[in-house]
């Protein structure tokens, strides 16, 4: 055959794939039921394709993708549309900055119907290339495997940053990035070789972090833009669980401080007022100048008894990096007596503008909380307001900001109730969320299938490339390099 | 054509001894690991197994563990797998040049194998590898061209790897050892695969896909990894090396031995396997686990009935094997009534404290709490070894029912349906999803549901006797939590709170009646606190009863052997438990 021939058969076969020969019988005025759903969401170019299947199970179907420019037809595989990762990156490519109509028709005994056709916004917005989580089963106490995880989010590629066989099946958790930046990062082990594991540029160190002068070891983390420092919180934490409430577990703090980690010197600092008796301090977060370290903090009451009385309200206190010293005031932010509820994991916005929280009706462990919801404070204006748009009836609690500002990420029961999935949103220039989106996966029975959920989604820039086994060996035999505490320098 | 039908015969028997042997020792044991897998015909599942090292042998092992739920397919399967393996055995030994009479050293491999199967840690995966092994030496020894055979080597010993896990050094060190034994000039070429292996092992590690060298070579992979496996593992890899070293020693011998002689070699061998047989067997074989696991069968399978057999005729003191009498007493609503007719040993008795999320899981739903019911289940699930039990499932389908989260149960019920075992019984419970009136018809669901407390309370801040009251409570119309409340009083010998529970729900809807050993404790109360409960009334037997017994202590007091004698007339009285235990 000639070029021309091959041109020929190839523009024969793109006119039959793309032509429409079903005879429509009826057109439906509602969306179809689709799962996930993606209509009128809005994404970036460059994630993995949206396959989406069917609530229904019809004979055939066919959904049609177009746009001013383009038109691609896919043919669904048992109620199941993939649409092919070579397609997608044309049709995203072009449609930057546009919206693409999707048209689902099925046939039924009584012929072909129409949907009516739900639009996906493209923004012009790229989104940070991988995700990075834990994969544990909701569980109260006991597990066996788990692993931190990192997912490509171009393509449905996930690789594994670490993964607790190497370590006799210890719990790892709290792994934590400065700025998105994938070549720094730490996490926590414990129970098995306990330490807190700092990973910088492929050099790993292992931190012994309890000391006598701090209520335990470090946990919930945040870094300094710098990546000299990282907050932390100290928790002496319990969990009870209920006899009947739609709230399974409660976890809650008997005492807990913010306190801040020199990673250079090794040492742990705070301040009076992020360490107070008779207070719960948690949930410490550096602004993205990291002059402002923003807090969550409550009045200590009798736990487990008083346990829906614990209210944490929403602070920021000032931090000088070069002295290592703290503010002399605490600003409240979002005050939880005044609306009875309860803030926790305040996350700031890379451009400085935004700060997300999660809120729920009190404590601070609002995975477990089904009225827990997604807020944002204007950092400008001080004010606070309810993300409509990413909540449900069910749980949104972990959230992070990509590098740009303009997604986030966050983890939402609403799918069944239990098994935390992420979920990502574009948000505009007024600090408003567009309509969510769930992680795409090459197989739409995926998320049914998988008995882990998805926890602490942070956005990374790009690939973690330290080894496994290398971090698996410092945990086994390194000591541990014991971190002092040193009081706030005056 | 007489050989063969030799070879035949000798097969069935081998698979025939096994197969008997399999069945009387571990009938139970196969259908107790059939829990910890649950086979799904689906394409996810099939990838999620295939990918990681050994995959294939895995997928094949889960594959077969489905069917152990069925009488006689553990040991069917178990056999046939050891029985391939002896063949195969068999084969390289007479390609060795092993005379007929010295082919009973090839079941030594899979006799120790037999025993690792025993243990509830070791995995059928390591089964199932030794043969792909075997099928692959047999394989290899059928290239007589030398180059031809080392380049076969040298790809099998990472496909080996990564079908069938760490049995890839086994396979190593047994094809090295051939090329010695072999006398071949160019032997030393097949170091080759030493270097190999060791490459196989060093990435596996370094990319973190095996977390050490004992993993990556040993038979170790074939174990739970938190614990140490039995020597008889190792000893079956060493077995077949040794079985190798072994015919080559034999061929030496190259007169044909005269019957006499071949009569003594054969008896030598036989021997011999017996004697290791029946040492492992005494080392391994434990008759507490294995009543554990009948009892664990016979609670799954809802026969209440063998449960009692079992323990009136073995009395045990063992708490697990309590809780399951116990529970068993209860789900015949007979716990209060009969309890004090079996052996009982405090209030751990009717449930047990510690790491036991399976047991815990069934013990509290019999009681009716459903959140420590679902919470087990979670945690069974969670924290077993492959992240799989399909009788969790079940449970965490049925507490997810009662509480009417449906959206999970469906999530359950879906992957059950993929499922060979389950697929009717997920079936079968579709159907109450979403409908909340099928649920609270339902005799089993129903009444749970109803049972469910309504205030919000965060369990343990009380206690589980606070529980079980909430529960009684909000169900009077099912006895067995105010049975089981009663009945932790009475075991702790709690008598005041016993009363107080007698005070506040003797002759309401939650107590309207007295069990047998609730009248027996009431008794008690009667005689030694009767400004209390002089007003209440016991049967006239019991009071009888009471008072022959009270005598008969009085009398015999002074008696050395006072206990055997109260317990011969009395030792089903809670009377007896009171003052003797």
């Amino acid at each position: 055959m000639k070029f021309t021939d091959y041109i020929l058969v190839f523009s024969l076969v793109f006119f039959l794939s793309c032509s429409n020969n079903t005879d429509i019988q009826k057109k439906s005025p509602e969306y179809p039921d689709i799962f996930p759903d993606y209509t009128e969401v809005t994404i970036p170019a460059n994630i993995a394709p949206l396959n989406f299947s069917l609530k229904e199970n019809p004979d055939d179907a066919i959904l049609l993708i177009e746009n001013e420019n383009q038109k691609i037809k896919i043919n669904s595989r048992n109620g199941e549309f993939l649409i092919p990762e070579g397609k997608r990156k044309r049709l995203l490519t072009e449609a930057k900055g546009k919206t693409l109509h999707f048209t689902v028709s099925v046939k039924k005994k009584n012929g072909w119907i129409r949907y009516k056709p739900f639009s996906v916004n493209v923004s012009a917005d790229p989104i940070d290339s991988y995700i990075a989580y834990r994969l544990i089963p909701p569980g109260y106490e006991l597990w066996s495997k788990m692993g931190i995880y990192q997912r490509n989010l171009e393509n449905y590629r996930q690789s594994a940053i670490y993964e607790n066989y190497l370590t006799k099946e210890n719990c790892v958790n709290c792994h934590s990035f400065p700025l998105q930046n994938p070549d720094k990062m730490l996490f926590h082990m414990r129970q098995t070789y306990p330490g807190t594991m700092l990973i910088d540029n492929g050099k790993i160190e292992k931190l012994n972090t309890k000391t006598a002068h701090t209520l335990s070891a470090l946990v919930y983390p945040s870094w300094h833009p710098s990546g000299d420092f990282i907050a932390f919180s100290v928790n002496k934490t319990m969990q009870l669980f209920h006899q009947n409430h739609k709230n399974r577990i409660e976890v809650y703090d008997l005492s807990s401080d913010a306190v801040v980690y020199d990673v250079k010197k090794h040492e742990i600092t705070t301040s009076p007022l992020l360490s107070q008796k008779g207070v719960f301090e948690t949930f410490p977060t550096f602004s993205p100048d990291g002059e402002t370290l923003y807090f969550c903090t409550a009045d200590s009451v009798n736990v487990p008894s008083e346990y829906q009385q614990v209210k944490y309200s929403l602070c920021s206190i000032g931090f000088d990096p070069h002295s290592r010293t703290f503010g002399d005031k605490v600003d409240t932010l979002f005050n939880a007596a005044q609306h009875d509820k309860s803030v926790s994991f305040p996350r700031v916005s890379p451009d400085g503008k935004w700060l997300m929280f999660t809120l729920s009706e009190y404590g601070n462990f609002s995975i477990w909380h089904k009225d827990a919801d997604l807020w944002m404070l204007n950092l400008a204006t001080k004010e606070s307001y309810p993300l409509d748009k990413l909540n449900s009836n069910d749980v949104e609690s972990y959230h992070s900001w990509s590098h740009n500002s303009r997604w986030v990420v966050f983890s939402s029961r609403r799918i069944d109730g239990l098994y935390t999935r992420p979920f990502f949103a574009h948000i505009n220039d007024d600090g408003n969320p567009e309509k969510p989106f769930l992680l795409p996966q090459r197989s739409t029975k995926f998320y049914n299938e998988l008995l882990y959920s998805y926890n602490i989604p942070e956005f990374i820039t790009g690939k973690v490339e330290v080894s496994k086994h290398k971090i698996a060996q410092k945990a086994i035999q390194d000591k541990g390099i014991d971190v002092k505490f040193s009081p706030m320098s005056e | 054509m007489l050989n063969k039908k030799i070879s035949w015969i000798t097969g069935l028997l081998v698979f025939a001894a096994f197969f008997v042997f399999l069945q009387l020792t571990c009938e139970y044991h196969f259908y107790y690991i059939e829990q910890d897998q649950m086979f799904r015909y689906s394409t996810i599942y099939v990838q999620s197994k295939i990918g990681s090292p050994g995959g294939l042998s895995l997928l094949i092992s889960y594959f077969l563990l489905q069917f152990f739920s069925l009488k006689f397919a553990g040991a069917a399967l178990v056999a046939l797998l050891l029985t391939l393996i002896t063949y195969f055995t068999a084969l390289l030994m007479q390609r060795m040049g092993a005379k007929k009479e010295f082919l009973i050293i090839s079941l030594f491999p899979s006799v120790f194998l037999l025993f690792a199967h025993f243990n509830i840690y070791y995995h059928l995966q390591g089964t199932v590898a030794y043969l792909l092994m075997a099928v692959t030496f047999y394989v290899y020894v059928l290239f007589t061209n030398f180059r031809k055979r080392i380049v076969f080597g040298a790809i099998t010993i990472p496909v080996l790897f990564v079908i069938g896990g760490s049995v890839f050094s086994l396979y190593t060190a047994g094809i090295i050892l051939w090329e010695i034994l072999s006398k071949n000039r160019k032997w030393y070429v097949s170091v080759v695969f030493i270097f190999i292996a060791a490459v196989v092992a060093f990435v596996s590690i370094n990319i973190g896909i095996i977390s050490s060298y004992r993993f990556a070579l040993l038979p170790d992979f074939y174990f739970n990894p938190l614990l140490a496996p039995p020597p008889h593992l190792l000893m079956a890899w060493i077995a077949f090396l040794l079985t190798l070293l072994m015919t080559k020693g034999f061929s030496f011998y190259k007169k044909p031995l005269s019957s006499r002689k071949n009569l003594i070699v054969i008896s030598l061998q036989i021997a011999l396997l017996f004697g290791v047989t029946y040492k492992i067997y005494q080392k391994n074989f434990d008759a507490q686990t294995d009543r554990y696991k009948r009892l664990n069968y016979y609670f799954y399978t809802s026969q209440w009935d063998k449960i009692n057999e079992l323990n009136r005729h073995e009395k045990t003191t063992n708490y697990l094997h309590l809780n399951l009498l116990n529970s068993a007493l209860a789900e015949k609503g007979v716990l209060a009534d009969q309890l004090f007719q079996f052996n009982q040993n405090g209030p751990y008795s009717l449930v047990v404290e510690g790491n036991v999320p399976v047991l815990l899981s069934d013990v509290y739903f019999t009681m009716g709490d459903i959140a420590s019911s679902q919470r087990y289940a979670l945690e069974a699930y969670t924290s077993s070894e492959d992240m799989v039990n399909p009788r969790m499932l079940q449970r965490l389908v049925q507490t997810a029912l009662i509480y009417g989260t449906y959206p999970v149960a469906e999530k359950y019920i879906s992957l059950m349906e993929q499922t060979l075992m389950y697929k009717k019984w997920a079936k079968e419970h579709r159907k109450f999803l979403c409908n909340d009136k099928l649920v609270e018809q339902d005799s089993l669901l129903g009444p749970k549901r109803k049972g469910l407390i309504t205030e919000p309370v965060l369990y343990d801040t009380k206690g589980i006797t606070s529980d079980l009251e909430g529960i009684a409570v909000a169900n009077p119309s099912d006895k067995t939590a105010i049975e089981y409340l009663g009945l932790i009083h009475l075991l702790s010998k709690d008598i005041e709170s016993f009363g107080g529970l007698i005070k506040k729900y003797y002759r309401t809807d939650v107590l309207p009646g007295l069990p047998k050993s609730f009248e027996e404790a009431l008794a008690i109360l009667m005689v030694y606190d009767p400004q209390n409960y002089g007003n209440y009334r016991v049967s006239d037997q019991t009071q009888l009863k009471f008072a022959d017994f009270n005598k008969t202590y009085n009398q015999k007091q002074n008696s050395n052997d006072l206990s055997t004698l109260m317990y011969n007339l009395y030792g089903k009285t809670y009377w007896y438990y009171y003052i003797f235990k």
